[in-house]
């Protein structure tokens, strides 16, 4: 036996204290109904009575045979609590751990957003701080694009998964485009592009433009140059675009058959009037994703628009002694082509008309997949239209419209009217379509003839521009010194903008400017500062 | 008079009953077995005055279902005995078996305890029923198996000193040797040491330390008791008897001892005690100290 137990029993045999419990107490006493008084007063007794113990311990019933207690329970001593507190100790632990272990994935989706959102400003801040190695790396690593469903997480159509065909290569200015491969090198070239009809608009605008439940076309969508094709618009000057790095690529080896397909849609059909007489040489306008063109009708009222690339178009049918009339969202379809017969009203005034495109298997697809589509349509069209520019516009035919009607009846006019909200496409391409550049002595100018001739457009007096960028009727112009000006109304007006940032302001000469949408322009000076604003100008950060 | 003559059976409860009384009385089958709700109130009133506890909580704490059993049972209200065989009879049996460790043994002292349940003793011409000593407070249940250990402990008791002659034959009584010479008493400052020491502890680790050395009781034993877990009981136990070893060790120091000489006081004497545990545990009592008479002191010194 161990010594101290010996003695400590030993000691141990003292006297009973006080009188035996009765049955009644040391079975409440057993059953935990004692009062806590009580309790320490049964408990006294008990360590020094060795037959009250002796009963206590053989009326106590087996386990699991204890009785309920009525009365309230005793509260649990502090050693019996230790392993309440380490077990909670440990569940905390664990839900830290979880937690740190899952938010590198969450940090890592939330970087993968705004640089798939289309947010062409940073893919040029990506472009300009990597190497292009290190941006060939990007690109190869990147995981199934998220842009599109980036809020919702779910599944990307295949055609835009896929790598671009040719590698990448990086300007001097920091462009980034693509190698193509070398059955494309004949047909692209992609920095020759003076005349692209693009509006001002890059790829990353079109994604910002894409109307809402556009139908489009389920056939295949030519990828455009995909992946990191830099889309000079129109009215950039000054190396303004930037890079666009854009994970959208194309996927195909058959790019080229892909490109043609995306330019094959066509629409025709016969202009009438009222009572169904044919009118001759009416002027048809295409108005279009990529720009306009228009058509002149034969003898027969009859026209046609080839070559059309697919989308939703405004056609615009006017004739002499007739009243214009827009047709809405007319859907081209690849290599589906429709017929469109239009109905002229007597008289001089515009009407409205909504014509649907009557080709078939339209499929409604997400807003954010026609943004997708939209941008490679408009990659796509970039390079088409370098080749075919000059054809385009040889079939700009201004006709006078010979107002012949060889069946005159009056009858009721039957135009079908507008049941559906005109598309921002089809909003911005409805105006005139300026064109925006920088003079050589640094002078804002427009053109609305494709380039031929320019306008200068007075800003600010004594300021000397060095960037120009525009998006819809948002035009930003950037100089010397930081001067900023920003017109709303496609340059009718110009406000001031001062980027500050705190107590600093912006000095340096401004070299780059994008706009990503209204409200978010990245601007980049000759000391490779980058500031951007998210409210149209009203606050800047620098990066 | 009885409480079974005084009281209607399936009487209602009394206007005078306000809840929670009223509900008491329903929930205890009083009426079913013919007791007054005047009767039920006083019962309670005179247990609460008892224990000095307000009447509405203190009856909230008492198993009142039982408690009306069993005074029914000390009445002679035969329906009350009929629930009480059907419900107590085959668990008192395996009590007193469990018990006893003994199938015979165990029967007797059950039969002896219903005996003494009903009441075989009459006073001023009433019988006395062992019933008539639960007061609710724990289960009736409970209170039946430590009145079968005390009635054991007793038994045993009195027994211990009756030894046959052939049972002192066999075991070589008769011509047992002498005695050796008692152990040596523990030192004297060990033994204050350990006093002090033990002093030092509450009330409930004094019963843990007994229940464990002196009782040789298990773990799980003392955890059922103070319905703790054994490892609670385990630690606690190991906790304490380094505690112990050092405050002897202090205390032994603070009488004068030097460091050294503590620890050789603490170890060498120990050699030298030859404490019989079970002898402890034979402790002297009163003879019948947990017997009726013994129960009606304890009352009355309540």
């Amino acid at each position: 036996m161990d010594p101290l137990k010996k003695i400590v029993a030993d000691r141990l045999k003292a006297p009973v204290a006080g009188p035996h419990p009765d049955a009644e107490v040391l079975s409440a006493f057993a059953e935990n109904a004692l009062s806590e008084s009580e309790r320490e007063s049964v408990v006294q007794h008990l360590s020094t009575c060795a037959d009250c113990r002796e009963i206590i311990f053989l009326a106590a019933p087996l386990a699991g045979e204890s009785q309920p207690v009525l009365s309230a329970p005793r509260a649990r001593p502090v050693f019996a609590l230790r392993w309440g507190t380490l077990a909670a100790c440990i569940v905390i632990a664990a839900v830290f751990l979880v937690s740190r272990r899952q938010s590198p994935r969450t940090e890592q989706v939330a970087k993968h957003v705004p640089q798939t959102t289309s947010s062409a400003a940073t893919d040029a801040i990506v472009a300009a701080e990597k190497t292009p190695a290190e941006l060939t790396k990007m690109r190869d690593k990147l995981p199934a694009p998220v842009h599109a469903s980036a809020g919702t997480g779910h599944a990307e159509p295949k055609h835009i998964t896929a790598k671009p065909e040719g590698a990448m290569s990086f300007g001097d200015s920091g462009e980034v485009s693509v190698n193509a491969p070398a059955a494309m090198e004949a047909k692209v070239e992609p920095r020759s592009l003076p005349k692209l009809e693009t509006n001002g608009r890059n790829v990353a605008d079109l994604k910002q433009m894409s109307p809402p439940a556009v139908p489009v076309t389920n056939a295949p969508v030519a990828a455009g140059t995909g992946m990191s094709r830099g889309v000079p618009g129109g009215a950039t000057v000054g190396g303004t675009i930037g890079a666009n790095v854009s994970s959208y690529s194309a996927n195909s080896s058959d790019f080229a058959a892909k490109k043609d397909s995306a330019f094959n849609g066509s629409v025709s059909g016969t202009v009438f009037d009222a009572s169904g007489a044919v009118i001759p040489d009416a002027k048809v306008t295409a108005l279009g994703p990529v720009g306009s063109r228009t058509v002149t009708a034969d003898s027969a009222g009859k026209y046609s628009l080839d070559q059309l690339a697919t989308g939703n178009y405004q056609f615009q049918v006017s004739a002499q002694g007739f009243r214009q009339t827009e047709l809405q969202q007319v859907a081209v379809l690849a290599n589906k082509p429709a017929n469109v017969d239009v109905k002229l009203a007597p008289g001089a005034a515009t009407e409205m008309v909504s014509v649907e495109a009557a080709a078939p298997k339209i499929v409604q697809q997400s807003q954010q997949q026609g943004a997708l589509q939209s941008a490679q349509q408009s990659a796509l069209q970039t390079d088409e239209q370098q080749q075919s520019a000059n054809q385009i516009q040889a079939e700009e035919v201004t006709v006078e419209a010979a107002s012949k009607v060889q069946k005159t009846a009056k009858s009721k006019d039957k135009t079908r009217t507008a049941a559906q909200p005109v598309p921002a496409l089809a909003r911005a391409v409805a105006g005139p379509v300026w064109q925006w550049s920088l003079s050589p002595q640094g002078v804002v100018q427009r053109s609305v003839d494709n380039g031929k001739n320019w306008q200068p457009v007075s800003v600010a007096a004594g300021a000397t521009f060095r960037a120009v960028s525009s998006l819809l009727n948002h035009i930003w112009a950037g100089g010397k010194s930081g001067v900023l000006y920003h017109s709303a109304d496609s340059g009718q007006h110009w406000i001031e903008v001062v980027p500050t940032t705190g107590a600093e302001k912006l000095q340096g000469d401004i070299t780059q400017l994008q706009l990503v949408d209204s409200q978010h322009v990245v601007l980049t000076t000759l000391d490779s500062e980058t500031w951007v604003t998210a409210d149209g100008g009203q606050t800047w950060s620098r990066r | 008079m009885s409480v079974a003559d005084q009281a209607m059976p399936g009487q209602a409860p009394a206007p005078a009953l306000t809840e929670p009384l009223a509900g008491l009385y329903t929930q205890s089958r009083a009426a079913e077995f013919a007791f007054a709700p005047e009767q039920f109130l006083d019962l309670l009133k005179g247990l609460a005055a008892k224990n000095a506890a307000k009447l509405e909580e203190f009856c909230l704490t008492l198993r009142v279902e039982d408690l009306i059993l069993a005074r029914a049972c000390a009445a002679g209200n035969e329906r009350a005995w009929e629930v009480f065989m059907l419900r107590f009879r085959e668990k008192l049996y395996d009590v007193a078996r469990q018990i006893t460790r003994e199938d015979s043994s165990g029967r007797e002292l059950a039969d002896c305890n219903y005996a003494d349940l009903y009441g075989t003793k009459v006073r001023d011409e009433e019988r006395v029923s062992k019933l008539r000593f639960y007061n609710g407070r724990g289960s009736l249940d409970g209170w039946l198996r430590t009145v079968l250990a005390q009635e054991y402990v007793n038994t045993y008791r009195k027994q211990r000193r009756l030894v046959s002659l052939d049972e002192e034959s066999e075991e070589g009584v008769q011509f047992a040797a002498p005695e050796q010479n008692e152990a040596p008493v523990a030192d004297p400052a060990l033994a204050r040491a350990t006093d002090d020491a033990l002093r030092s502890l509450s009330a409930e680790e004094r019963f843990v330390l007994s229940s464990y050395f002196l009782d040789n009781r298990t773990l799980a034993d003392i955890a059922r008791t103070l319905r703790v877990h054994e490892s609670t009981i385990s630690r606690k136990v190991e906790k304490l008897t380094k505690n112990l070893h050092k405050q002897i060790l202090k205390n032994l120091t603070k009488l004068g001892l030097s460091r050294r000489q503590a620890e050789e006081a603490l170890s060498t004497d120990v050699r030298d005690l030859a404490l019989d545990i079970r002898a402890s545990l034979a402790q002297e009592s009163l003879p019948g100290a947990f017997s009726e008479k013994g129960a009606k002191a304890g009352e009355g010194r309540q």
